[in-house]
């Protein structure tokens, strides 16, 4: 609780919490396993259609699902540096 | 009067618009002449919608509203039971236009009406209400499903009797379908009566509309029937809790009973969930957010009513549910980051040379892509699975009543009582955890910014 907070009379009911709760925290990284598992999916349908069109199977389907994978993972990576504070960031 | 003469000069607009694009798809004369009627009838009975609603605005917003809405609703009722009849017209054209015309009409209605005057927690009630309803109209598209093929059998002369739809297939023995039937959706429900059963059937009509070679039957499904009651409930209970909270607050007291109940939960919701994951001025996301909350609680809730069924036990009522999250949230995003919410669709780094940006905002736009799209995906997921997944193991645990000597009878029943009483509690908590989640997202995307 901030001091602002503490400083709003007791019972207003138009105050309210200015921090966010603690499962919004968890709310942020709900969608990241789906959007994980969604990427190779995606990267290996593609990989698929590629082979088809060309002949080449199965070059894009390994190339779709390890790249989807790794795609994926670089994003998710991003997204997780980025919520760190800067200085903790700098040692990982 | 100016008022007056600019909504009806619109209503007429609109209307003959709407009848234009409606006379492309239905091809018939006979649908044509349809298609006039209703234009006509939605016209006349608009401008007298609006003339109640300009004579209670000032007075009594909500009751000019109401009277104004029923009579609608009653208009389409009649329209459709008697005139269609009657008068032989084609029901899919002359229904969907009719519908089209006045809830296109409903909608630019209040930019006419003189400003509401009384207190702003009639006004937002009101406002609630009325996304409810429009949540409510918003049929989503369904699978229509008759289970004609469900096996009643066994030791059951009580199952068959509970289960008049499979009374004719119900001699041949077999393994007894108890639970499908009571989740799926159908085109009958029960309703009590007073007879061996303690229940009667009623079937659901079928309006079969062809648009395009495609037939849609578009009427009312047991799902559609428990969302509008959930509707219509939501809008008794919240607007009637929102006046007697008015009505103290002129008091200086605080309200009694259910009023008091409904204002700390709309007050919880409001400063605990919506209004810190939100961010600032998330003031005007709070209605949205209640409207989720509530109509959602009591569609759970009437899940667990004796005859009652779960209208969120149903993929396309939460995939309705979690789209319109979804938009919401999009226009959220693109209100608060203006051009930056491209951003959000199209990977661009900005500390790489261009031979790097280009392949990487190739490869990693789908993900950013596939990334919003799981969001109200699981949104859907979670709330129909909770939903149903606490259904089956009730049913099942009084099918095990049913399979087992009658002695053991109490074993079964205080666990299904248990559950029940465990579901009760899950209806709050996927009500809230919808409102939650749909909070921080539009909270996520708007933050996104910096």
């Amino acid at each position: 609780m901030t001091d602002e907070e503490r400083a709003k009379p007791k019972g207003d009911p138009y105050s309210y919490r200015s921090e966010p709760s603690p499962l919004a925290g968890a709310g942020k990284y709900m969608g990241l396993g789906l959007q994980f598992a969604g990427s190779i999916v995606f990267f290996m349908f593609a990989g698929i259609w590629l082979d088809k069109r060309f002949g080449t199977s199965p070059v894009f389907v390994i190339i779709g699902v390890f790249g989807g994978a790794a795609a994926a993972f670089y994003v998710i990576y991003k997204k997780l540096m980025a919520d760190l504070p800067p200085d903790e960031r700098s040692q990982k | 009067m100016k008022r007056a003469a600019g909504f009806a000069a619109l209503t007429i607009g609109i209307t003959i618009l709407a009848a234009w694009v409606y006379s492309l798809m239905f091809t018939s004369a006979e649908e044509h002449r349809a298609i006039m009627i209703s234009a006509a009838i939605a016209v006349v009975v608009q401008l007298a919608g609006f003339a109640i609603g300009t004579l209670t605005m000032t007075a009594n917003p909500i009751a000019g509203w109401g009277i104004g809405v029923l009579m609608r609703l009653f208009t389409l009722v009649v329209y459709g039971l008697v005139a269609v009849r009657v008068m032989s017209l084609p029901p899919g054209a002359a229904l969907i236009s009719m519908a089209t015309f006045l809830f296109l009409t409903t909608l630019v209605e209040p930019f006419f009406l003189p400003a509401m005057i009384p207190g702003k927690t009639s006004v937002k009630s009101g406002t609630i209400a009325l996304s409810i309803f429009l949540l409510a109209f918003a049929q989503p598209a369904r699978a229509q499903v008759e289970r004609t093929d469900s096996v009643v059998s066994g030791p059951a002369d009580l199952i068959q009797q509970s289960m008049p739809s499979a009374g004719q297939e119900a001699k041949q023995p077999g393994a007894a379908d108890l639970i499908m039937p009571h989740i799926t959706d159908s085109k009958h429900f029960e309703v009590p009566c007073l007879n061996t059963h303690l229940a009667c059937e009623v079937h659901l009509p079928t309006w079969n509309v062809t648009v395009g070679g495609m037939t849609i039957d578009l009427a009312p499904t047991k799902h559609v029937l428990m969302m509008l009651l959930a509707a219509t409930l939501c809008c008794v209970i919240l607007i009637s809790a929102a006046r007697a909270q008015g009505r103290h607050q002129l008091e200086g007291k605080p309200p009694k009973g259910l009023a008091n109940a409904m204002e700390a939960l709309v007050l919880y919701m409001r400063n605990e969930v919506v209004l810190p994951n939100v961010g600032h001025h998330g003031e005007r996301y709070v209605p949205f957010a209640l409207t989720m909350f509530f109509f959602i609680l009591f569609m759970n809730l009437l899940g667990l009513v004796p005859y009652g069924s779960t209208a969120t036990g149903n993929i396309s009522v939460t995939a309705t549910l979690a789209i319109i999250t979804f938009i919401t949230v999009e226009i959220a995003g693109m209100r608060a980051l203006g051009k930056g919410y491209l951003n959000t669709i199209f990977y661009w780094p900005h500390d790489m040379p261009i031979a790097m940006k280009i392949p990487l905002t190739l490869i990693l736009t789908p993900v950013e892509l596939i990334g919003k799209f799981t969001k109200p995906f699981a949104l859907a997921i979670r709330l129909f699975a909770n939903m149903t997944a606490g259904h089956v193991i009730v049913l099942a645990l009084i099918g095990l009543i049913f399979t087992f000597p009658l002695v053991v009878f109490p074993a079964p029943l205080i666990m299904a009582i248990a559950i029940m009483l465990l579901e009760l509690m899950v209806s709050f908590i996927q009500a809230f955890i919808f409102t939650l989640l749909t909070s921080v997202f539009i909270g996520l995307i708007r933050e996104s910014a910096h």
